[in-house]
């Protein structure tokens, strides 16, 4: 392979691509490519805050065809588990954790998004996270954690401190494991 | 290395090229091919490789969302999960599975209505021209219409034409027992209830089409999933390491 590298010919109009470089300098935001949810989409203070059911069933791992394209398995990107805590308990506890950790936390539409801000001025984001919580039940909450791009191993910290700190049993790290048969 | 050394059986499908302007790639030059898992060889001859059931990158990107590049970026990505298990050409059931599980064996409801869905020909595999027309429909530029009707089908898992409540119900159940999520009969009867309410507008006891479309477009995030971000990048995820074809005979 070396060998053919060298070689005059190949040299001719070959551009080496590096896609490990590119990859780090385009995070993919899927929330700013997704359909923006409007103002005026605020839900009334009368109707229920309960998840629909189609949002539920839209989090099956089998509706995310980002399995083509991602390197790691699903459950290096997401986290999900369920909490007795309110929604306003969760955000909190979740934003006092990772601004701990050296993170900056932006809050949009009851989705908090978390933010590394990287060492090296040229490339300013390392590691971008996202995380909702969804109401079950009148008393159970469903969080989930969402790595749009960056650091893998940073991204597992910062799920090791969550679930160590909001308490998440051992059983329920299944959710994360679920495609280990 | 058996990648690369073409089978007289995909002589047949080359695509005809007569009075196309623009010779396709990999067409006869010599070319240096770089597949996506490493493996690396030059071949000089008249015969190029395609999968069999190839389609033209010109004639899908006129039809879908993608450009000509990106469809061939696609075709990187194609030959990689198409390849994976059964070397043919085609995506099957278990190779799809394992690309989206990394587990072949792995059943699932939503991976069978995809799946379903993707193959337009229905003739239980999914071809590089479905593959790209499905996935089409998943472009952050794809307008929402298409993805609310692919969104609707695949939701419509008798395919009547209208999710019924028992549909709904199924797969908020298979959601959760994929998820190892319990949760008792009474909690889900009240998620599902109160969906159900609220998108049946005509109340009868079933969502068209209509109520459907008029339900996404209140609640926006239903269709968060029908949109792949990645795809609006994929020339850089997939590059196509094939020398240009401009490149004539004489001056290799």
């Amino acid at each position: 392979m070396a060998g053919i590298k060298e070689d005059q010919w190949f040299k001719r109009r070959y551009t080496p691509v590096n896609p490990v470089e590119d990859k780090e300098a385009t995070c993919i935001d899927d929330e700013s490519l997704t359909i923006h949810e409007s103002a005026s989409s605020e839900k009334d203070a009368d109707s229920s805050t309960l998840i629909n059911a189609f949002e539920l069933i839209g989090m099956s791992s089998s509706l995310d065809l980002s399995g083509f394209f991602e390197k790691e398995d699903v459950s290096e990107r997401r986290m999900r588990f369920t909490s007795h805590h309110s929604p306003k308990e969760l955000m909190e506890r979740i934003e006092d954790i990772v601004t701990q950790m050296g993170f900056v936390v932006q809050k949009r539409n009851g989705k908090l998004k978390v933010v590394e801000l990287h060492k090296d001025r040229n490339s300013p984001v390392n590691l971008s996270v996202a995380a909702e919580v969804f109401e079950i039940s009148p008393s159970l909450y469903l969080v989930e954690v969402r790595k749009s791009c960056g650091d893998a191993k940073l991204y597992r910290q910062l799920c090791e401190k969550l679930s160590h700190d909001l308490g998440v049993p051992r059983s329920q790290k299944l959710l994360n494991t679920e495609f280990l048969v | 290395m058996h990648l690369l050394f073409p089978s007289l059986s995909y002589l047949e499908s080359r695509p005809n090229s007569q009075g196309s302007p623009t010779p396709p790639q990999l067409s006869s030059q010599s070319s240096c091919v770089l597949n996506v898992s490493g493996l690396m060889g030059c071949f000089s001859s008249k015969r190029m490789k395609y999968t069999p059931g190839y389609e033209e990158p010109t004639i899908l990107a006129s039809e879908t969302s993608f450009s000509v590049s990106e469809v061939e970026a696609l075709y990187e990505l194609f030959k990689k999960l198409s390849s994976s298990i059964f070397d043919d050409g085609f995506i099957h059931k278990e190779e799809f599975q394992f690309a989206l599980f990394r587990n072949r064996n792995r059943k699932n409801l939503f991976a069978d209505r995809i799946f379903d869905l993707f193959d337009l020909k229905r003739n239980g595999v999914i071809g590089f021209g479905e593959f790209v027309r499905s996935l089409s429909i998943f472009h952050p530029d794809a307008p929402v219409s298409d993805k609310i009707a692919f969104a609707f089908k695949l939701y419509d898992l008798r395919q009547t034409g209208f999710i019924e409540r028992d549909e709904l119900k199924e797969m908020v159940v298979a959601l959760l027992h994929e998820s190892d999520l319990i949760l008792s009969e009474d909690v889900i009867e009240v998620i599902v209830d109160k969906t159900y309410t609220d998108a049946d507008t005509k109340g009868d006891g079933r969502i068209d089409q209509e109520e459907w479309k008029e339900f996404v477009l209140k609640n926006p995030s239903l269709i968060k999933n029908m949109t792949l971000p990645y795809l609006k990048d994929i020339t850089l995820a997939f590059p196509s390491f094939v020398l240009n074809s401009e490149v004539p005979d004489s001056e290799v």
